[in-house]
């Protein structure tokens, strides 16, 4: 993996984690809510830079910051892609979904394959 | 004449019969470069060999024929078709180069839009406020992943990392040009009507499988699949096929599977069905100028 690309993927988890979080994270609070050992210093360095763009904004918390996603319905970036989803009506090859439509037998046979997983 | 012309119709045939199928057994991988270059490939030579086809019709109409100094009725004579097969010809042609010109302006049109919203943003993840759960990816340079709030709040972290690396595969292999080639070529080339689900499972199969890397662990990601899953996604009109959910769950929950046998013949037989489609074509083209040359004298 080029850094860049590293870097960029950082960043989206790092956003993810304060997205899912119910308050302001400090630093700390977001390393240990990755899904991957990091060094602190190196999530500070992309908190300042995500703050730095306009993304988060920080507040200061005992001896250090505290971080929490800027509201996205003010968000331009939020309404563009919450249009592009209204508007365009299929968009099969264009944006590419994670998950699907399942039917009830569908999400049946879902569940008895994820359940004899976990047995 | 004929069999140059007839063969590369009869790969191209063959080829959307057969490969959409059995690139469900190969590696995802390699299953997303057959399915759109050979696709695009193939069918483009046999539009090509329709073409010659039309030409040799067209080559007959007096304005034409006075414009490329040849006479009308020695090509008649030398062409080995029926008036009939050449006049259908020219109508395919036309009627190719109509739903070619429609396809790249719709998905152009799409792509823009796209683009244009996912440059908008600042960061490499867009976060909706939405309760339902859902993930994607929106193409661009660089490309933005686009997740709701309900996901991210039943995800736990390793749950994050797998739907995020699942996205960002999509945008870093570019899922989204492999999905314009197979769009435009299923326009041209009705034949090729199981391509685009056959690609769109072996785009969310490929990335699949890199999240599982990405976290170590394959059963992470197919309960991340099924945490995505909701009550509420029907809204969603352009979702895909909900039965390639399971399809992808349950390949996660197996080993890998690697299929050499059936890659590598995959594999070989398409490199061979393009190099023989553009032979023929290349023969084609060489008859159609000797023809012209002794219509000429």
């Amino acid at each position: 993996m080029s850094d860049r690309r590293r870097q960029g993927s950082l960043e989206t988890e790092i956003l993810a984690a304060l997205w899912s979080a119910e308050g302001p994270l400090t630093p700390e609070e977001v390393r240990s809510r990755l899904g991957q050992p990091l060094a602190y210093t190196t999530v500070q360095t992309v908190l300042v830079r995500l703050q730095d763009k306009g993304v988060l904004e920080r507040r200061p918390q005992g001896r250090a910051y505290a971080y929490s996603p800027l509201l996205d319905e003010k968000d331009l970036a939020a309404r563009r892609m919450r249009t592009l989803l209204e508007s365009e009506g299929d968009l099969d090859g264009v944006l590419s979904r994670f998950v699907a439509t399942l039917d009830q037998n569908q999400a049946a046979a879902l569940r008895r394959v994820l359940g004899a997983e976990s047995e | 004449m004929i069999i140059s012309c007839a063969f590369p119709l009869l790969i191209v045939a063959c080829f959307g019969a057969v490969a959409p199928p059995l690139s469900r057994k190969v590696r995802p991988r390699l299953a997303i470069w057959i399915l759109s270059v050979g696709g695009l490939a193939l069918t483009v030579c046999g539009v090509v060999s329709i073409g010659v086809v039309a030409a040799l019709g067209l080559g007959q109409l007096a304005p034409l024929a006075r414009l490329g100094q040849w006479s009308p009725q020695r090509i008649g004579q030398s062409a080995p078709f029926q008036a009939w097969s050449m006049w259908t010809a020219v109508v395919l042609v036309v009627a190719a180069a109509t739903r070619a010109a429609t396809s790249s302006w719709t998905q152009g049109r799409r792509l823009r839009a796209a683009w244009a919203a996912s440059h908008a943003a600042q960061a490499g993840l867009v976060v909706l406020a939405d309760d339902e759960p859902y993930a994607y990816a929106v193409p661009g340079w660089p490309g933005r992943i686009v997740v709701s709030r309900g996901l991210l709040h039943n995800l736990d972290p390793a749950g994050r990392r797998a739907v995020l690396a699942h996205e960002q595969t999509h945008l870093s292999e570019r899922h989204d040009l492999h999905h314009l080639a197979v769009a435009l070529a299923t326009a041209i080339n009705p034949l090729l009507l199981r391509a685009p689900a056959a690609l769109q499972l072996a785009c969310e199969r490929r990335s699949d499988e890199v999240a599982a890397r990405a976290v170590g662990h394959r059963g992470t990601v197919a309960r991340a699949i099924a945490t995505a899953v909701g009550p509420h996604t029907q809204t969603l009109a352009w979702a895909a096929s909900g039965a390639d959910v399971t399809v992808r769950v349950a390949a996660l929950l197996s080993p890998p599977r690697d299929n050499r046998l059936v890659s590598s013949a995959l594999l070989f037989a398409t490199l061979g069905a393009i190099a023989l489609s553009a032979v023929s074509v290349l023969w084609l083209g060489h008859d159609l100028r000797n023809l012209v040359i002794l219509a000429r004298h």
